[in-house]
């Protein structure tokens, strides 16, 4: 197992007045190669378990285990596991800072313990996974990029150290449609070549629907569903929780509703070519 | 931390916490002329009445008090400890190379020390007392003679009030961008003070950064809400004064004089003393 | 035919910087009615964030005029009047706040209006009330949820009273249940106190019950009508970058299959269309 989460709980100022349940009792396993969605209400504790996962937020109860690093141990190797886990917050594009897009791309890999020349081909090939033109952009000031092009930068700065786990939360936070779209693809394409886990926190159930294998709802601190999209969106009462449910997914209970009964899809694609099977319509290109 | 509203307020309800920000702000100012002007221990001593009077009727827990004692400690430890070693008048007690020990040197520590001691607490009372909001509209208030010299006073209330709202988010902002650093291995807490120093430019200039962005949206929206449309603005809630700025108003009347009689030297009625 | 409320007459507006030129908005006509709920639609860079900057007089047009309830935005003099009648919302929920207090916040407008005392009071309880936000009226900013921050937001505007109040990407930043209260909120205020609304945003989901749309790309407004006007036409629609709602693009997806759909704007409308064409 890559990831494995055991009865983790998490308190926040703990015997104040203030005192919050982020989490409780959550547990899960990740295995390589698997993409997983985390979904929940704003306030489910969704960035809390994340954040564990690297090592951000200190473990007190419970057991973390992430790339065989025991996150329970007395001194965990920190700077192994965050090498391993990459992790890219919201809106990361406001964590630009260095002169050059070349030197902020580089500043992970550098601080893992690559030597110049090896940050300097893993900042190029970090480029130019995300899209962009290493020659053409790696003296430039990242502040006088495009919005799209910093969120790339910020990305590519976080391939650079090839994790094998990516965490994301929200990519595609304040994109237009085009842009949300070529982030996913970006997204995907990692996925299937270069980084082995991706987990995505959403708010997109759409998003959740086409893109993740494995969905884990979280609701007040819980672990509430680990379960397929599928499984979720059909079966378990989402809506009760606070979540919306995917347009295909609406549109195929709407017509079971109404008597017509389709396949369980979850992607407008799937649902256009369900439903052209079903009225008998001609194939198109 | 970010659940307290900055500036150490201490939320209780007392005759001092109602008082209205102008008082406060003004008593503390003639406490610390006052102070100045005391040059004997009954001067002190009058002072250091007053001002437990005042922690009293706060209601503020000593402890809380003494607390904002800390961050002057190591002055006050420093002004003492010049002064014992090496003030020159009076009789020595003990004497070597430059370090003289004398009666007087001691006398005169222990007055500086009183001194910072009181005016620390002095205005941290105000500030215990006072939400930072309120002493911004008493310090507007206070300043308004000065729009007559067209001094800026809405604008200069306006940046403090601006400064302390965006307080928390800024704390909050920090955060993130450490995290995001760290998630890509920075580290904070290595190494010596040069090290750490350039270990903070990977959150300092996002942070900049980030300010200024705010700024501009800021300077947008106070565009839209017509700012500076006229010079008759108008403001929804009022500071009034009431019987008990009346009463406090007094009370530190009273203070001052018997400061000052002390001074003048009380009619020769008491004996002198250092 | 009544005046319209906002007239944009063949405007056009380009950012110049030392290196380039950008366009902003281009030979821009369009014209609002008193009353109406418009949106306007777009990708970054289309132009409707300039097209709202230029509404209330932030930007003034290179060429053109624009004109709201008769004050030309050029009149220097009337600038204020201007922004009093069109107020307008941000995107960040953050960055528009300008006091600790959330009343405090709200009476700003007012107060910079010079509005007396008494009145002030009434505006601030007015439009914490209609945004829904009363309870909070004394608490901090900080510890609220971004839809409850656009919802002061909004209320600060509605405090100057204005004619128009407009959406700049006002829900981009937030969460699916932050975005619905957002719009709840200014579709009730257009249709209980009749507030002229010109929501700009890139989710064609916000457009559906609109009276009016505009579609926005390269700094031209490429299409306008209703809703079912406006959506029906798919090549510009992709040629805009903008996304149709799903149950758009599968009944596009029908039609191009041979099997004859109506425009469908919502989930409902398809699962109907798809009974009937059993």
């Amino acid at each position: 197992m890559q990831i494995e989460v055991k009865d983790l709980s998490c308190v926040y100022s703990e015997k104040t007045p203030f005192e919050k349940r982020a989490l409780t009792d959550v547990s899960f396993s990740v295995e390589a190669g698997q993409s997983v969605g985390i979904v929940g209400c704003t306030g489910s504790g969704k960035s809390t378990l994340i954040q564990h996962l690297n090592g951000l937020i200190k473990l007190k109860t419970g057991k973390v285990s992430v790339l065989d690093i025991d996150l329970s141990a007395k001194k965990p190797d920190l700077r192994a596991l965050r090498k391993g886990v990459g992790m890219l917050f919201q809106y990361p594009e406001y964590q630009l800072f260095a002169d050059t897009v070349a030197a902020d791309v580089k500043f992970g890999p550098q601080n893992f313990g690559m030597t110049k020349e090896e940050a300097e081909d893993a900042a190029r090939e970090a480029v130019a996974l995300v899209g962009l033109d290493y020659d053409e952009i790696k003296d430039r000031s990242p502040l006088d990029l495009s919005g799209g092009q910093k969120r790339r930068v910020a990305i590519a700065g976080v391939l650079a150290y090839r994790p094998k786990i990516l965490i994301l939360d929200e990519p595609t936070a304040g994109l237009d449609p085009a842009g949300k779209k070529e982030m996913l693809h970006l997204i995907n394409s990692l996925k299937n070549r270069f980084v082995e886990t991706v987990i995505t926190v959403s708010h997109n159930m759409d998003e959740i629907a086409e893109f993740c294998r494995r969905v884990l709802v979280l609701g007040g601190g819980k672990l509430l569903y680990d379960t397929t999209p599928e499984e979720l969106f059909y079966t378990c009462d989402v809506e009760k929780l606070g979540l919306t449910l995917p347009h295909a997914v609406r549109i195929v209970k709407g017509l079971e509703e109404r008597g017509i009964s389709l396949p369980r899809v979850l992607t407008e694609e799937a649902l256009s070519k369900a439903l052209v099977d079903y009225l008998g319509g001609k194939d198109h290109a | 931390m970010r659940d307290v509203a900055f500036g150490q307020y201490y939320p209780t309800d007392s005759f001092i916490h109602r008082l209205d920000p102008r008082t406060k702000l003004l008593a503390s100012i003639v406490y610390i002329v006052a102070i100045f002007l005391c040059v004997d221990y009954y001067g002190y001593a009058v002072c250091f009445a007053f001002l437990v009077m005042m922690i009293l009727v706060s209601r503020i827990p000593v402890k809380s008090v003494l607390k904002t004692v800390k961050a002057v400690l190591f002055v006050v430890l420093i002004t003492v400890v010049i002064n014992v070693l090496f003030y020159s008048d009076g009789n020595p007690y003990w004497e070597w190379w430059v370090i003289r020990i004398t009666d007087a040197g001691l006398i005169f520590a222990s007055k500086m020390a009183m001194r910072l001691i009181f005016l620390v607490i002095a205005t941290s009372l105000v500030t215990l007392t006072t939400t930072p909001m309120n002493l911004t509209d008493g310090l507007e208030s206070l300043m308004t003679p000065l729009k007559l010299i067209r001094f800026p006073v809405h604008d200069v209330a306006i940046i403090m009030s601006i400064a302390l709202r965006f307080i928390p988010s800024f704390i909050e902002e920090i955060d993130k961008i450490m995290m995001a650093q760290k998630a890509r291995g920075a580290a904070f807490d290595n190494g010596g003070l040069i090290k750490r120093a350039k270990a903070l430019l990977p959150v300092l200039i996002p942070l900049f950064v980030s300010a200024f962005r705010r700024a501009d949206e800021l300077a947008m929206a106070l565009d839209a809400r017509c700012y500076n449309a006229t010079d008759k603005r108008t403001k929804m809630k009022k500071l009034t004064l009431t019987w008990r700025d009346a009463v406090a108003a007094l009370a530190t009347a009273i203070f001052l004089a018997a400061v000052i009689l002390l001074k003048i030297g009380f009619f020769g009625l008491l004996p002198v003393i250092p | 035919m009544e005046n319209p409320l906002i007239s944009v007459k063949n405007a056009s507006f380009a950012y110049k910087s030392a290196d380039e030129t950008t366009v902003g908005v281009q030979d821009l006509s369009l014209e609002i009615d008193r009353g109406e709920f418009c949106v306007v639609l777009g990708h970054n860079g289309s132009g409707k964030s300039t097209f709202a900057k230029l509404l209330n007089g932030f930007l003034l047009p290179d060429e053109g005029e624009i004109t709201v309830d008769g004050i030309n935005t050029r009149d220097e003099k009337r600038t204020y009047d201007l922004r009093s009648k069109v107020g307008m919302v941000f995107q960040n929920p953050d960055n528009q706040m300008v006091a600790s207090i959330i009343e405090d916040d709200v009476a700003f407008g007012p107060e910079n209006l010079g509005v007396p005392r008494e009145e002030i009071v009434k505006r601030v309880d007015d439009a914490l009330a209609a945004v829904g936000m009363t309870e909070y009226r004394t608490r901090t900013p900080h510890k609220l949820s971004g839809g409850q921050k656009q919802r002061v937001a909004i209320a600060a505007v509605l405090a100057m009273r204005p004619d128009v109040l407009i959406l700049d990407e006002s829900t981009a930043m937030l969460d699916p249940e932050g975005r619905k209260e957002v719009l709840g909120v200014v579709r009730e205020l257009n249709e209980k106190d009749g507030v002229t609304v010109i929501l700009i945003t890139h989710y064609m989901d916000e457009a559906i019950d609109a009276d009016k749309v505009f579609i926005f790309d390269r700094g031209r407004s490429v299409a306008s009508g209703t809703p079912r006007e406006v959506f029906g036409d798919e090549e510009v629609l992709r040629a805009a970058k903008l996304e149709p709602p799903i149950a758009t693009a599968v009944g596009f997806a029908l039609n191009r299959a041979g099997i004859e759909t109506p425009l469908c704007l919502t989930d409902e409308e398809l699962c109907e269309a798809i009974c009937k064409s059993k």
